[in-house]
């Protein structure tokens, strides 16, 4: 058996684990080579010495802490929920600030002919100022590039600022947008 | 292959009195999750100690130790409710500590001024290896082992942290194989070899020191 064969079943061998018939090579081998025989020797002096060491206690104070952070644990939420709420008030500051944002967009002049055509309505836009939520409507809907799809209001076009003169029938109403 | 090594620690365990005793850790987590929290404590009796020897030999601060120990029954604490009790309790805890003081070992490698504290704390007069002092001033059989062990721990600090967890785990915590494996989150194969090059590693720093 070469040194580097032993070596690499050396942890086997500490521990009892090889087979008959690779114990007996791994004790020959030790027999012959003084270099692995100096560090088996250290190493089983070593292991005795960590077996044999004292074992450490907590401090007194120990418990009291961890129990006062135990305390703290069942008082505050979790991590996870804390987590949750620091997104849900990083969501509601954006909102805020998308808000904020479209009161200090430009309200569009009354009269232009761009708009939108609101489906199931006929005649024209009638021109009405635009309640900021309702910008805000158009401001998030405009970035999803011209898809058709469902809003809860109906909305004017950004580009008109108009809405209708009655509200539409129905609370949810398909908006295609018509480019100008 | 699945054969824990006879730990002198393991036996230190504190006397427990109450309804506690004789009972496994599965069934003690059961208790607890059936609203008894009064067993929570029970599972920290059970393993502050070995924990915390666990955590201070691999990352060598007591005082850190401590409190990693602690985080580690907060994290207990918060998640027991997901344990799958299917598996041992004690592979569970382990990983937790294993994983928190691998983390803080990392800490220290990336952060210089921890670094230089750690080696400064290290080199104190009082915690250095006694090879380094007039040997002829002690020449008992306690300056000796005293000798000894101080020795083995400092070889023990001077593993890589790789190896350190797992030397650890089998040397001073007495895990099987396939205990390390599972609580380190590698194969059998790699544990092995870990084992073998802590081992060799461990010998060759001490073996000068105690020819």
């Amino acid at each position: 058996m070469r040194c580097r064969d032993f070596r690499e079943h050396y942890s086997e061998f500490a521990d009892g684990l090889l087979g008959e018939a690779a114990e007996i090579a791994c004790r020959q081998h030790l027999a012959e080579c003084p270099c692995c025989r100096r560090i088996d020797s250290a190493y089983r002096l070593g292991r005795g010495a960590l077996q044999h060491l004292p074992s450490i206690s907590p401090s007194s104070s120990f418990r009291q802490r961890l129990m006062a952070r135990l305390c703290e644990e069942r008082l505050d939420p979790a991590p996870a929920l804390r987590q949750w709420s620091g997104l849900a008030g990083a969501v509601l500051l954006a909102a805020a600030v998308a808000v904020a944002t479209v009161e200090l967009m430009p309200v569009p002049a009354p009269g232009s002919s761009a708009g939108a055509r609101v489906a199931g309505s006929s005649g024209p836009l009638a021109a009405q100022p635009v309640p900021a939520w309702k910008r805000l409507v158009h401001f998030v809907s405009d970035t999803s590039f011209g898809y058709p799809y469902h809003l809860p209001l109906v909305g004017p076009s950004r580009d008109t600022g108009r809405e209708p003169a009655t509200p539409a029938p129905s609370f949810t109403v398909a908006i295609d947008w018509i480019s100008p | 292959m699945g054969t824990s090594l006879t730990r002198d620690r393991q036996s230190q365990r504190p006397l427990v009195q109450g309804p506690y005793v004789g009972l496994e850790d599965s069934q003690i987590v059961r208790e607890y999750l059936g609203g008894d929290a009064r067993a929570f404590t029970e599972l920290v009796t059970r393993y502050q100690t070995r924990l915390l020897n666990f955590v201070y030999r691999t990352i060598g601060d007591r005082e850190r130790a401590e409190d990693l120990v602690q985080e580690v029954f907060v994290r207990v604490y918060r998640h027991l409710h997901r344990f799958d009790q299917t598996k041992k309790f004690s592979t569970w805890i382990y990983t937790i500590a294993s994983n928190l003081a691998k983390n803080e070992l990392r800490n220290r490698s990336r952060n210089p001024l921890v670094l230089f504290q750690s080696i400064r704390k290290q080199w104190e007069p009082d915690t250095r290896p006694l090879q380094f002092e007039d040997t002829s001033a002690r020449p008992d059989d306690l300056y000796h082992k005293r000798h000894l062990r101080e020795t083995v721990e400092w070889a023990v600090e001077q593993l890589p942290e790789h190896h350190r967890v797992v030397f650890v785990l089998r040397e001073l915590e007495g895990k099987s194989y396939e205990e390390i494996a599972e609580i380190t989150g590698c194969n059998l194969g790699t544990v092995k070899s870990r084992l073998n090059r802590s081992r060799a590693n461990f010998a060759a720093i001490i073996a000068p020191l105690i020819d």
